[in-house]
């Protein structure tokens, strides 16, 4: 029953949807620089690499979460928390910086610990669970930021988004060595590559012993860690705890991921594509910004590509079964 | 076992309360009770005329997009995008106002607003297969990006603030008038309550749609068409959310954007509460509205005890994934009865 053996290694030599975002990506960079004056110069680039690489955080621990097949729509919402929680521990109790990020870290794994386990033990959709943690948390950020006000963060929780190496801000080189890193792990490391086979068939590799369940809450916990770190940078980036950081964090995070070939079915991702998704919205975005479109439009647009990536995505993995 | 039941038989009147109460609404049904009870002796203005009006209009436009809900959860799907139809359809009410449209033509638009997203609901999950929580998420984005564009279009720089035009007195009288003492938007969730309970218990399209959540599999062999029972009911569901925004929007005399903030989590709550399950094939009209009337009662103690906002949320989020922890224990539970796992 041999079916037709040049098609089939073709497709798995030509895997289409690891270079559309890539193409996207590169496209609409160079489109921007041709037809825009003001695009292609070094501070608007900076600055758009800058915010990336905080954003970028958010998706790291959501990235391993899609390539398992589930979602974690609190990723927005523990963002948010993330940087309210460390300015009560340094401002309202008086904490040194360190241990109360450390801390607030911890309570981010414990809230990440909480969403696995649900999802673990009593096998529930995972978007569910995240939906109702994404609801306390947006109520326990809103309460924690009318509590701080309008107080400025202390200098040394403000100092931390400023450091710099080489003339260039930290969290840039740390997104691209972590980026390349973790898209090495994924790629070539048999512990990583225990996620795909997760993704795939979950039967399966619970019978080959991969412990699936231990790995889900590790993720899910590495997730909601990322997205406090992530919230936190950004915080400290704007020097005040403020009650919309990480507003629609999740749409946007979700809509990168599918756009790098993650897959709501799981199996699929990568680390690297990922960040190309997230750069090809930030791309958008900054493009809607020059040609002065109304920013709820935005919105509309930003819908659009997620369903027609969610579409594309259940197309192939249709043709694939 | 069979037969003795039988012999035994409970009067009619039993056997019907008891099919409208099933199990699972009797507990939420308690906590209604004791919730009430405990209010009404803790605080005098508990039973006050403006609190029992503010009732009614705080559980009407939620009872009315929860009926459509339960269908689609029975269908075994969900809509996350019914607070943003509520919102768009609100809006474009209020907006086509200020261009001096006649009241039944701006509701009919209204309407037709609401039935033409959930259509788009319908097709992108019906027909394209696409994950309904994806989808949903998309157009309620889209909505409400459009929303705010409809919002800001002439109010530039007060985008913040809700329409401040004066509506029409005939279109105000929709959302406050009464008969027999209580609000039309009450009577409208009442008459769709018996509906939504004839259509789901009496009638071949609801058992299709339970079929169809049910088993799928079954359902397509049967040849039932499945798409579009998937697609009819978005498009019901879309059509409830406009009826539920346009009355809240003449209820309040002006349109907002917060208008159907946390309306989805609150309706999906109050499905589940009811007896809907997200595995499908599950629910019923009684239960819902009993949801609905428990998750009010849970917003209303927090007003009376001028608890801030915040912390409904909080406890919002609490209660859903309590619930739905409870109702993937039982769907676990079932499926190693049936051997499944």
């Amino acid at each position: 029953m041999k079916t037709k053996p040049m098609a089939t290694s073709l497709r798995g030599k030509v895997n289409f949807s690891t270079f559309t975002i890539i193409f996207l990506t590169v496209g609409l960079f160079v489109a921007l620089s041709l037809f825009t004056e003001t695009f292609f110069s070094y501070s608007n680039i900076y600055s758009l690499v800058f915010g990336l690489s905080i954003q970028f955080f958010a998706m790291i621990g959501f990235t391993y979460l899609m390539i398992m097949g589930e979602i974690d729509l609190s990723v927005g919402a523990v963002y948010g928390f993330g940087g309210a929680l460390l300015g009560i521990f340094v401002i309202t109790f008086q904490m040194p910086f360190f241990p109360a990020l450390i801390l607030t870290l911890v309570v981010a794994a414990l809230i990440g610990f909480i969403n696995g386990y649900l999802v673990v033990r009593f096998r529930l959709i995972s978007m569910m669970v995240t939906i109702g943690m994404m609801s306390i948390l947006k109520g326990l950020t809103s309460i924690l930021t009318g509590s701080l006000g309008a107080q400025v963060f202390p200098s040394v929780y403000r100092a931390l988004i400023k450091y710099k190496l080489f003339d260039i801000h930290w969290s840039i080189i740390a997104f691209l060595l972590i980026l390349v890193i973790l898209e090495v792990l994924l790629k070539w490391t048999a512990p990583f590559r225990r996620m795909y086979y997760i993704g795939h068939n979950i039967n399966t590799a619970r019978v080959y012993g991969i412990k699936v369940e231990r790995m889900k809450i590790v993720a899910f916990m590495t997730s909601a860690v990322t997205a406090a770190f992530g919230g936190i940078l950004a915080t400290s980036r704007i020097t005040h705890a403020y009650p919309t950081t990480g507003l629609g964090l999740e749409f946007t995070v979700v809509t990168a991921a599918v756009l790098g070939g993650a897959s709501l079915f799981g199996g699929r991702g990568s680390m690297l594509r990922s960040a190309l998704g997230l750069a090809f919205l930030a791309l958008v975005l900054n493009g809607m910004i020059i040609f002065r479109i109304d920013p709820y439009f935005q919105q509309v647009l930003l819908g659009a590509i997620l369903i027609a990536a969610v579409f594309v995505d259940t197309r192939l993995n249709r043709v694939r079964a | 076992m069979n037969t003795s039941t039988q012999r035994h038989r409970i009067s009619p009147v039993i056997g019907a309360a008891k099919g409208l109460l099933t199990k699972n609404s009797a507990i939420p049904l308690l906590i209604c009770i004791i919730m009430v009870l405990t209010m009404s002796f803790t605080s005098k203005v508990f039973w006050s005329l403006d609190n029992m009006d503010s009732l009614q209009t705080s559980i009407a436009p939620i009872a009315i997009v929860s009926l459509g809900m339960v269908l689609l959860l029975i269908c075994g799907v969900f809509d996350l995008s019914v607070g943003a139809i509520m919102v768009l359809s609100g809006i474009v009410c209020a907006k086509l106002f200020e261009f001096k449209f006649q009241t039944p033509v701006v509701i009919a638009v209204g309407l037709l607003v609401g039935l033409a997203v959930g259509l788009l609901n319908g097709t992108l999950v019906g027909i394209l297969k696409i994950n309904p929580l994806i989808a949903t998420i998309g157009t309620m984005n889209m909505a409400q990006g459009i929303a705010m564009i409809v919002f800001a279009a002439s109010h530039k720089g007060q985008a913040e603030y809700q329409i401040a035009i004066s509506l029409p007195q005939d279109f105000i009288h929709v959302g406050t008038g009464r008969f027999l003492g209580l609000y039309y938007m009450f009577w409208v969730m009442l008459i769709l309550l018996v509906l939504v309970f004839f259509l789901l218990r009496h009638s071949p399209t609801g058992r299709k749609m339970f079929l169809t959540g049910d088993n799928p599999e079954a359902a397509r062999m049967m040849g039932f068409n499945t798409p579009r029972i998937t697609l009819l009911t978005y498009g019901f569901v879309g059509l409830l959310c406009a009826v539920a925004g346009i009355l809240s929007v003449a209820r309040f005399e002006q349109a907002n954007r917060y208008l159907g903030e946390g309306v989805n989590i609150t309706a999906i709550i109050s499905c589940i509460l009811g007896g809907a399950s997200f595995a499908g094939g599950r629910g019923s009209a009684v239960g819902t509205v009993i949801g609905v009337l428990l998750m009010t009662l849970i917003t209303n103690l927090f007003n009376l005890l001028e608890i801030p906002s915040s912390w409904q949320s909080v406890v919002v989020g609490a209660i859903l994934i309590a619930v739905i922890s409870i109702d993937g224990y039982l769907i676990l539970k079932k499926q190693r009865e049936l051997g499944k796992i």
